[in-house]
């Protein structure tokens, strides 16, 4: 089960990490398309494109996320006997959920797409950084290796 | 043997001459065995093109080929040859050779560089290859010339980069959009610019086109030219929710499409991308509504900067295509001697 946990998150990360890189395509496309600079004719995958996959790895990435930490939960409940822990890496992993699901909320609510999403979804990654490797330097959590 | 060429161009001949001497595609097999039966040439092959008529051939012997070509020309379009006389060049090789290969090149095109003419020589060989009018010389002298075609825009940026206004629109439209088929245009006006525009998007395969002017008997002739929809000016703002790319080119003075106007618009469209093309002088969009996210705006001198820029990649690299040109003469012309 505790496999089942770290593949699940691992997975999440590695589509949160593919909206950052087609979020960094985005903005610097975006930009060179709002200043008017030549070199935008130079890219390969237009702006549509960009936002949608960077979209779909976001919602992908929040669904794998979710799951792992449900699943944590119980995993915790059999393990520590709560659910709950109010551990380090289960505070920030709230957190990243949160952060995620603003950016989900907002292009479905708000109907936002383009830059400032794009953007959320880029910030968002250091917070899935911190919670992946960061957390670790914290003391006194029980999640001892990721 | 002797290689020459016979020929006019957008340089040395107004359209209207030029039109005169072209060959219709089903007056080439005519024209080419009246070459081969009445002026004992064994190989030709006539390049007929908007911007040029040329007649490669090759020669048993020098004497007076060119003037008879001409008038051969002439009558074929039944044209009085002595007002044609000073209309024409003629080479011989190595300039027949060299012109061939630097018209495959793009070199000697109105737009430096533009890739049709490389097809056109393509097609000029195989209609005289199927009429029975190229032999082994020209066979490899055509090959060839194909060959330095490709080889040139291959090494080069000579064929790269937008270098029109509407071209260069319909780039930036191809990086915001993923699918033109799918995306509505909005023109407004009837400005000569924005139906060059119109018809470069339309090209490429759009949904649906629509179309508001002030007065309707100006948006009509436009909208059935392009099978499009005609928009009251009153439904504008129903017109810019549905539209993914706007043209504007109207003689109006003042802005027809302000920045609040925009912004309520985008969130009727959920934000959806909207290319703006402004082409009007005086401008019509408020150049503010650039400021706005998902927006871009682009007016007559933005696209006409980034088409310049790509015109001067294009005259950069003619040197070195010419480098590429030379070299490929000269292995040619190693390999087929002056007089034998």
């Amino acid at each position: 089960m505790i496999q089942l946990h770290a593949s699940v998150l691992f997975a999440s990360y590695i589509a949160f990490f593919l909206a950052v890189v087609t979020g960094i395509l985005f903005l610097v496309q975006e930009r060179w398309l709002k200043r008017k600079d030549p070199r935008v004719l130079r890219s390969v995958l237009p702006l549509e494109v960009l936002d949608r996959v960077n979209l779909g790895s976001v919602l992908i990435g929040f669904s794998l996320f979710a799951f792992g930490m449900i699943q944590g939960l119980f995993l915790a409940r059999t393990e520590w006997g709560t659910f709950w822990n109010g551990d380090p890496k289960e505070v920030w992993s709230l957190l990243t959920l949160a952060a995620y699901a603003a950016i989900l909320g907002l292009r479905a609510s708000a109907g936002l797409r383009g830059r400032r999403v794009v953007l959320m979804s880029v910030m968002s990654f250091l917070l899935v950084l911190f919670t992946f490797v960061g957390v670790n330097f914290l003391s006194g959590g029980r999640h001892v290796f990721f | 043997m002797h290689i020459g060429v016979l020929g006019l161009n957008h340089r040395t001949t107004p359209v209207e001459l030029r039109e005169k001497l072209a060959f219709d595609p089903e007056e080439l097999p005519e024209a080419l065995a009246a070459v081969r039966r009445d002026l004992g040439i064994p190989e030709c092959v006539i390049l007929s093109t908007c911007n040029r008529v040329e007649m490669y051939t090759l020669l048993p012997e020098l004497n007076g080929h060119a003037s008879r070509l001409r008038e051969f020309l002439a009558r074929f379009h039944e044209l009085d040859p002595s007002h044609l006389s000073d209309r024409f060049y003629w080479h011989l090789q190595p300039d027949s050779v060299r012109h061939l290969f630097r018209v495959a090149a793009g070199l000697e095109s109105m737009v430096v560089g533009e890739s049709e003419i490389l097809g056109q020589v393509r097609e000029a060989y195989q209609q005289a290859v199927v009429h029975g009018s190229v032999g082994p010389v020209f066979h490899r002298l055509f090959q060839t010339a194909i060959r330095t075609g490709k080889e040139v825009r291959a090494k080069t940026r000579i064929g790269q980069g937008a270098i029109s206004v509407s071209s260069v629109a319909v780039e930036l439209a191809r990086r915001i959009f993923q699918d033109l088929k799918t995306k509505t245009i909005l023109t407004l006006g009837a400005g000569q610019m924005g139906e060059t525009t119109l018809r470069c998007l339309q090209g490429q395969g759009v949904a649906s086109i629509l179309v508001a002017n002030r007065t309707a008997e100006a948006a009509e002739p436009l909208a059935s030219a392009f099978g499009g929809k005609v928009v009251p000016l009153s439904e504008l703002g129903q017109a810019l929710t549905l539209a993914d790319i706007v043209i504007c080119s109207t003689a109006a003075r003042e802005y027809l499409i302000t920045q609040s106007q925009v912004r309520r618009i985008m969130t009727a469209r959920r934000q959806r991308p909207l290319f703006l093309i402004d082409i009007s002088v005086p401008r019509n969009l408020d150049p503010e509504v650039a400021r706005l996210e998902n927006v871009y705006l682009y007016n007559i001198d933005d696209l006409e900067e980034i088409a310049s820029a790509n015109r001067r990649i294009r005259l950069n690299e003619v040197t070195s295509c010419a480098a590429i040109v030379e070299d490929q003469l000269e292995s040619f012309l190693t390999r087929f001697p002056q007089s034998s």
